[in-house]
């Protein structure tokens, strides 16, 4: 394999996850609680009105195709806001839920509820405020002297993210008259109430814009994990890279949130897939992360939903049965201990 | 031939830094003017904490001189931005530690950076001047290796072939042999050498080793807690009663009766009772 990065390599990449994207996300319409054949559903998909009942068109345009779509759009903002924060913070390990990011974006969607339940814009708005102020509390915390260290780093993450939880706890039994849906929703993830299709599409745009932010930068990112010094000498305008990766990882990140709580690992899982499937080059790392992420989530809640049907469980659950162990796997691999404990 | 290229010009730059905390008088480097021409190099040596490494961030415009100027082929440094300067000026540094996989050739390629397009690609141009630095560097023969899997001296080699892909005009060196052995020292001083003067980069080596700085720059310069002491022509930098006090040692200096290099030896019963060379600046980790 030739080991420099061409532009038809990175379109060859994505046109290839784009359609096992699509048909994963046909098959998962067709699987669930009541089974729909897949040649129905690809024909009500294309736009046939005969193809299904009155119930089963229900159930695959108003439960689960707003779902599907939804995994796949929080699938791909928390892959790609892992990449940026992996970049961003140079630590492999970097992930918005395991620094915290998404108990501070969860904490912001329920203060906005517990405020103004009635505005919609408020809950991202106020899941973003949250995730870019958590990430730069354990910016700061990470920090000794003037370098970032990557275990104090995390260890930062770790303890704002449970410090994060307990406060939501607290909140949730505080608030418990009140419908801001339920804390296991919060802190572990659920995509069973997705919002309607036309919030989801701004979310959508929301989503794109963070992901093209990131994607624009794949080249300095790439220098940037070099280290700072370096990038800055090979001609990176450092400062103002980290400063847009930053609030578009935490976009991403605070939207994903407000419309399906804390999901885990999916940041950390995804773009440590990407790179052992297609190399760490940011420039393919960013998209081939979105539309992993897209395929990762989709998966994992199409599994939520149907290992133990009708009975559901919440798809941040399934993701840290599979991430929890991956993250031990990064964390003792002699690679990452090695440059973590060399001189800092 | 016509007088050769001022490479680097420095006008009477000075650099305080910040109040550490409190903690007694700031460092602060006094002006100081000199000029490195293309097919040069000039060895910057002095004590740890004489303000080697304060010069070379001035130098490559990782810091901004409190007073006079940089000149880079006769431009101010100031007036580059970052891309530009990446074009001028290339430094091979100690690394920061690397915790993502790169391979070598991804990682020369990155010398390129400052040639491409925001979101482009490298074109068969870059690729083709990454080949020719990594052959003239002799790392080609391992460009699919992680460079995290490489030996000291083929990391440093790497490193060197990062900064001549940048085609600089300036090449600056910070400590380059800290971790080689001395078998590899010479051969990437000579290496830089003969580069400069087949390539015409100017070129600012910046080390404690003396006898190295002794052994391939064609003039030194030798800075003393923030001052430069004396530059100029190596007979004259590697004065013995001048380095005796500064290095705080006995020593003697040798000069070589035909290439007039000079060659530095430390008593070594003096050195033991004085702590002798500089403490080596691989500390512990913290």
């Amino acid at each position: 394999m030739e080991a420099v990065l061409t532009r038809k390599r990175v379109l060859k990449v994505c046109a290839l996850l784009l359609a096992v994207l699509l048909v994963l996300g046909v098959v998962a319409v067709s699987v669930g609680a009541v089974p729909i054949p897949l040649g129905r559903v690809l024909r009500a998909l294309v736009g046939s009105t005969t193809a299904l009942s009155v119930q089963d068109e229900l159930i695959v345009f108003s439960i689960r195709l707003p779902r599907i779509l939804l995994a796949m759009l929080v699938g791909a903002a928390l892959g790609v806001a892992g990449a940026g924060y992996q970049a961003l913070l140079r630590n492999p390990l970097a992930d918005p839920y395991v620094l915290g990011v998404s108990g501070g974006a969860a904490l912001g969607a329920i203060i906005s509820l517990a405020l103004a339940e009635r505005v919609t814009v408020a809950t991202p708005v106020a899941a973003f405020l949250g995730a870019a102020l958590t990430i730069a509390v354990v910016y700061f915390l990470g920090q000794r002297g003037e370098q970032l260290s990557p275990y104090t780093l995390l260890l930062a993450g770790i303890i704002t993210a449970s410090f994060l939880s307990a406060v939501i706890t607290f909140l949730m039994n505080f608030l418990s008259g009140r419908d801001l849906r339920g804390m296991a929703f919060w802190l572990m993830g659920d995509m069973s109430n997705p919002p309607p299709l036309d919030l989801l599409f701004w979310l959508f745009l929301l989503i794109l814009g963070a992901i093209l932010a990131v994607f624009m930068l794949a080249n300095n990112l790439n220098l940037l994990l070099a280290g700072e010094p370096e990038a800055l000498q090979l001609g990176v305008n450092v400062r103002r890279t980290k400063l847009i990766v930053y609030l578009a990882a935490s976009l991403a990140t605070g939207v994903a949130v407000s419309v399906s709580g804390a999901i885990g690992y999916v940041g950390l899982l995804v773009p440590h897939l990407v790179r052992l499937l297609f190399g760490s080059d940011y420039r393919l790392l960013v998209p081939a992360s979105a539309l992993v992420g897209a395929v990762v989530l989709l998966v994992a809640d199409t599994l939520a939903r149907t290992v133990i049907a009708p009975t559901e469980l919440p798809v941040g659950a399934v993701t840290a049965v599979v991430g929890a162990p991956l993250f031990i796997y990064l964390l003792r691999r002699p690679r990452f201990a090695a440059a973590a404990g060399s001189k800092e | 031939m016509n007088a050769p290229l001022v490479r680097l010009e420095a006008r009477r730059i000075s650099y305080t830094y910040p109040d550490a905390a409190g903690r007694g008088e700031p460092f602060r480097l006094q002006p100081l003017s000199f000029a490195v021409h293309a097919g040069e190099l000039l060895a910057v040596v002095g004590p740890n904490g004489s303000g080697k490494s304060t010069l070379l961030k001035l130098v490559s415009g990782l810091l901004m001189p409190e007073t006079g100027a940089v000149l880079l082929d006769g431009r101010p440094l100031a007036t580059l931005n970052l891309r530009a300067r990446a074009r001028q000026v290339a430094v091979v540094q100690q690394e920061s530690p690397l915790f993502f996989p790169i391979s070598v050739l991804a990682f020369v390629l990155q010398g390129r950076y400052t040639y491409l397009h925001p979101l482009g690609f490298e074109s068969e141009d870059d690729v083709r001047i990454a080949r020719q630095v990594m052959a003239t560097t002799r790392t080609g023969h391992f460009a699919h290796r992680l460079v995290q899997e490489l030996s000291g001296g083929e990391k440093q080699r790497v490193l060197l072939a990062r900064a001549l892909a940048q085609q600089p005009k300036l090449l600056l060196l910070d400590e380059p042999t800290l971790h080689l052995d001395i078998a590899y020292q010479v051969e990437l001083l000579r290496l830089v050498r003969s580069l400069a003067r087949k390539e015409h980069y100017g070129v600012v080596l910046v080390t404690h080793e003396l006898n190295l700085a002794g052994e391939f720059a064609d003039r030194a310069l030798l800075l003393h807690q923030g001052r430069l002491v004396r530059a100029g022509a190596l007979a004259e930098v590697f004065a013995r009663e001048l380095l005796e006090e500064i290095f705080q040692t006995e020593l003697d200096v040798f000069i070589h009766p035909e290439t007039g290099r000079p060659r530095v030896v430390v008593h070594a019963a003096a050195a033991t009772e004085t702590g002798g060379e500089p403490p080596s600046k691989l500390s512990p980790p913290q």
